[in-house]
């Protein structure tokens, strides 16, 4: 399957937090990818394409790329259920939250 | 259940907009991967039509999946109606399927009338509505953001690459 594992998690984590996560991942044998926050520079964007991995993807059908999605996300909730303590998935929660609630008020729909 | 305690279903709550008949397109990081992104993404977004009737499609279809404004989950199961819903230009909804969100336009493209769309068949057996490919590049592109910038490049190539077979 091509499609690559970058489910990622929320990109203003601090350090420590992604260290406690890929420590955790690490530990119980999970690929460290799964839990990495790296995202690619947008300069750098089109230099870091893996052609074949896209090459391979296209040659699914949607609805298979889909699934493989869905597959991926299941797999990365298991991971963080098992590695990631209650405190530290609460804080990556209301991260997502306080994201959601910026653009919220940045469509004009804040409270 | 804690509401980031559920995986998300991404088959599951496009199959329930499309048998409920909401009008919706796909957009974002689901739309990317429909057209061949390998980038993945957290949540689902759609552009639908603000309006009562379709609305009230969309609260049938997710209704049963106990859903919650995502930044709001204290009000407890969405309590408006579809006529106060219609005034939102953005729903951010959990549930118990997972993340989806409900935009009233994309930019720099406009509301759902504005999008040009492909029909795909993203669940077995079920098409839906997806924005274009070369839309969802300017999307993606006027986000800006870096993982938007690496799904752009990505989607640019898949255009090459199609355009080369």
């Amino acid at each position: 399957m091509a499609m690559t594992a970058s489910c990622q998690l929320p990109t203003r984590v601090d350090a420590s937090c992604r260290e406690e996560g890929e420590m955790a991942a690490r530990s119980v044998g999970y690929p460290s990818i799964v839990m990495s926050t790296e995202t690619t520079p947008s300069s750098d964007a089109t230099a870091a394409l893996d052609v074949e991995a896209l090459r391979a993807n296209l040659r699914l059908t949607p609805a298979q790329r889909i699934a493989e999605l869905d597959r991926m996300l299941r797999f990365h909730h298991r991971v963080q259920v098992r590695t990631l303590s209650p405190d530290l998935r609460e804080r990556l929660w209301q991260e997502e939250v306080t994201e959601a609630r910026r653009r919220m008020e940045a469509s004009g729909d804040g409270e | 259940m804690k509401r980031h305690d559920a995986e998300q279903q991404t088959e599951e709550l496009l199959r329930a907009l499309i048998e409920s008949g909401v009008d919706f397109v796909v957009v974002g990081g689901v739309a990317a991967i429909a057209h061949g992104a390998t980038r993945s993404t957290k949540d689902l977004d759609v552009v639908i039509p603000m309006v009562p009737d379709n609305l009230r499609r969309l609260l049938a279809a997710l209704m049963p999946h106990a859903p919650v404004h995502l930044h709001r989950p204290d009000l407890g199961i969405i309590p408006q109606t579809p006529e106060e819903l219609s005034a939102f230009r953005t729903l951010l909804i959990s549930t118990a399927l997972g993340r989806i969100d409900i935009l009233r336009e994309v930019d720099p493209i406009g509301e759902h009338d504005a999008l040009e769309t492909i029909e795909l068949e993203l669940v077995d057996g079920l098409a839906c509505r997806v924005v274009s490919l070369d839309q969802l590049v300017e999307i993606k592109s006027h986000v800006g953001r870096p993982h938007d910038l690496s799904v752009e490049a990505e989607l640019r190539k898949i255009r090459e690459l199609r355009g080369s077979d």
